[in-house]
């Protein structure tokens, strides 16, 4: 009994943080679709959440295009596949690899960051001290970062991908003997717009789920009556846990749901 | 290098040496903290891990339907594939962020309020009280989160392939198919996976000073430099492995 | 009991402070009150004393320290709090020492509660019972009474700065002029990591260095006048 109370008392936490995220996301397109979003702020805060998260961006992208050239390598090994390894290297870094584990790194570096700055606001009552000014926050201080997160993933996506076959190309042709030439040519005959197409719907759907957990989390101390440093570090790895969380499910959502080009 | 980083890659070291001794690790600690480790993580590895394996099983068999219109030869790969390569490198970011945005939080808490000043004036040895059963359970909690989570991985793979292709799961696993190097290679790439996320979280911790803001300064620098860690880590092993195997 | 006895001590504090050369000595059951501005130095010199900050370690007296943030373990309890300093400091018979000296401030009842279950005032309490109860040579005290009201402080003060032949010297960080100052023997007045004085509570009253802390003349019109909204 214990145990199913456990599970019960768990599933039910679950669905409540899942229900503050839908009518989080619904509020925000309501604030969006009246334009209720502070146009200044956003474009201030997707300023500073891109060059922000810039070197982790590409730090990350030469580390995931090391994990895609091996990979791709193994095979061509394996198998003598060659002629398909840039394909295979392009499909992994604009669709699969290359937007999931940029996300988990987006989760990271902009989903912490969100929550984290969120959370001392409304530790240190800078939520209440905006609305005693006649200001609603949400649409001042929450949805901007909420959009800015967005709008940053959209931004990241087709360098940072290219950095990841880049790198990827590199790699393979410096330890696997596999020529860049082929590997281009490989890409330009194999590939697909539908492959680039999955990639990017991916990551503006990463971005949206990152920017909500985080924004959700940062928010949410201000409804609790811990508001200690402690608190403020659950807050981060809640909104950390649930980024990350929502970006893995969302990518095999969309996987499923996105058929083969 | 500052005094202050000096003393922060002394408790770093202090803390390492005291978990790699057991006589000088406190053992009630290192069972509680990987209890947080392992028990509280493991629905979000499963999670995580499994949507991936989804994700990935689910491409697999669509791309070698098209190019190959032949779909057997995926149960080994993707096995492989999960040992090798996306079970250790999916659990090394969830204990990130899962695990060492908490550690930080609660190392910079005890850092900012004097906490672990006070322990070592008191003589009470704050690097093995605090930081080794934190140290010692990650790496070993990496470890067992891996191969749970290579569990998740195939089931995964199976119930995909079973319900999208209706290949059944004795034709789809592949035990033979793994190598005693591969599993060595998860082994290392969780362990390094736990001490990059400790030595992260507990650097960032032990630099923070000045209350709230700082502890959460301080998770975002430990996930972040997790992260980060775990695929630099991940991609310099696998070439390491690489041309290790290469004929 | 042994007489606290330094000579030029210097240390380095974040953000470039560098404190002293001091030199200080402090008898046995002797209170120094070390007073100044925020940033002075107050509480590198007690971490300094304490071997805490980066310094040359200026005595070997057994240091027993109360924190500015109490800086208690949340996890244990508060007697769990003050046995793991006795026993780490082979205290004699550890855990009879922790009970006795919570029980000394005033926390009998309170033994097994957590931290967080406390109040300020008894957090403090409980962090000046572990300063007590490993039987210190020198007893550090970093702003005991910050955030307190009047009566946990007359409280705190008066269970800190308990005289006695077998007192230890006290060193004790403030910027209360009023409450505890006039409790101790001698007062250093600190500016920018230097002593800018060191005499009595009744000669720091009389000396300019004592202008620091008093109202400022030049604000004292303007602050009459101002009005509401400004």
């Amino acid at each position: 009994m214990a145990v199913l109370a456990a599970v019960g008392v768990a599933v039910e936490r679950r669905a409540e943080e899942i229900g503050a995220l839908v009518l989080s996301a619904r509020r925000a397109l309501a604030a969006g679709g009246r334009l209720r979003i502070d146009a200044v702020e956003t474009l201030r805060q997707t300023d500073r959440l891109f060059f922000d998260a810039l070197p982790l961006v590409l730090v990350a992208g030469v580390a995931v295009g090391g994990v895609v050239a091996m990979q791709g390598l193994s095979y061509v090994t394996r198998y003598s596949a060659g002629e398909v390894f840039g394909w295979a290297a392009a499909m992994s870094a604009y669709r699969d690899v290359g937007p999931l584990l940029l996300g988990c790194g987006l989760a990271a570096r902009i989903g912490a960051r969100n929550t984290a700055e969120l959370a001392v606001m409304a530790a240190r009552e800078r939520l209440d001290a905006v609305r005693a000014l006649g200001l609603d926050p949400e649409p001042t201080v929450v949805w901007p970062r909420l959009v800015g997160t967005v709008l940053c993933s959209l931004l990241f996506w087709a360098p940072a991908c290219t950095l990841v076959l880049g790198v990827a190309f590199v790699v393979a042709s410096l330890i696997g003997d596999q020529r860049v030439a082929t590997s281009v040519w490989s890409v330009v005959s194999y590939a697909h717009a539908g492959t680039l197409l999955n990639g990017l719907v991916r990551m503006v759907a990463f971005g949206l789920i990152v920017g909500l957990s985080s924004c959700h989390a940062g928010v949410s101390v201000a409804t609790s009556d811990d508001r200690s440093a402690g608190a403020i570090g659950r807050a981060v790895y809640a909104g950390s846990v649930l980024s990350l969380a929502g970006v893995v499910v969302t990518n095999a959502v969309v996987s499923l749901l996105g058929g083969a080009e | 290098m500052s005094a202050h980083a000096a003393t922060r890659v002394a408790s770093l070291s202090d803390a390492t040496r005291a978990a790699l001794i057991p006589w000088r690790l406190p053992w009630r600690a290192f069972v509680q903290r990987l209890d947080e480790v392992v028990p509280r993580s493991l629905p979000l590895v499963v999670v995580t891990v499994a949507a991936v394996g989804v994700a990935l099983a689910d491409q697999a068999a669509r791309q070698a339907l098209r190019l190959l219109g032949d779909q057997s030869f995926i149960g080994p790969e993707f096995l492989v594939l999960g040992v090798e390569e996306f079970g250790p490198l999916v659990v090394a970011l969830t204990l990130s962020q899962r695990v060492g945005a908490g550690f930080a939080a609660e190392v910079a808490t005890l850092q900012s309020e004097d906490t672990l000043d006070a322990m070592a004036l008191f003589g009470e040895r704050p690097a093995e009280r605090v930081l080794a059963p934190m140290a010692a359970a990650l790496v070993v909690g990496a470890v067992a989160l891996g191969l749970l989570g290579l569990v998740a991985w195939e089931l995964a793979g199976m119930a995909t392939l079973l319900l999208r292709s209706g290949i059944s799961p004795f034709t789809f696993f592949h035990p033979e198919a793994i190598r005693g190097d591969g599993v060595a290679l998860l082994v290392l790439k969780c362990a390094a996976a736990g001490a990059i996320v400790f030595a992260t979280a507990t650097h960032a911790g032990l630099a923070a000073r000045g209350g709230a803001l700082a502890v959460g300064r301080a998770a975002t620098r430990a996930v972040v430099g997790g992260v980060l860690g775990c695929l630099l880590c991940s991609a310099a092993l696998d070439m390491i492995w690489f041309v290790a195997r290469a004929p | 009991m042994r007489a606290l006895h330094v000579d030029g001590l210097t240390a380095r504090g974040r953000g470039g402070l560098v404190l002293g050369p001091l030199s200080l000595h402090v008898e046995p059951g002797e209170v120094l009150a070390v007073v100044g501005s925020t940033g002075a130095g107050k509480s590198l010199l007690l971490a300094a004393l304490a071997g805490l900050a980066p310094a040359d370690r200026a005595h070997d007296l057994l240091v027993g320290m109360v924190f500015q943030s109490a800086a208690l373990d949340d996890a244990v309890s508060a007697f769990d709090n003050v046995a793991r300093a006795t026993r780490a400091r082979a205290t004699p018979l550890p855990e009879v020492a922790a009970r006795d000296a919570l029980i000394a401030v005033g926390l009998g009842d309170a033994l097994h509660l957590l931290p967080r279950q406390l109040s300020g005032g008894m957090r403090r309490r409980v962090a000046l019972a572990r300063a007590l109860a490993v039987l210190p040579e020198l007893l550090l005290l970093d702003d005991p009474t910050a955030g307190l009201d009047p009566r946990t402080t007359r409280e705190v003060v008066a269970l800190a700065l308990r005289k006695g032949p077998d007192a230890p010297p006290v060193v004790l960080a403030t910027n209360d002029l009023d409450g505890v100052v006039p409790r101790a023997d001698r007062v250093l007045v600190l500016e920018r990591g230097r002593a800018a004085f060191i005499g009595t509570p009744a000669e720091l009253a009389q000396h300019e260095v004592a202008r620091a802390f008093a109202p400022r003349p030049d604000l004292a019109p303007r602050l009459a006048e101002a009005r509401w909204p400004f």
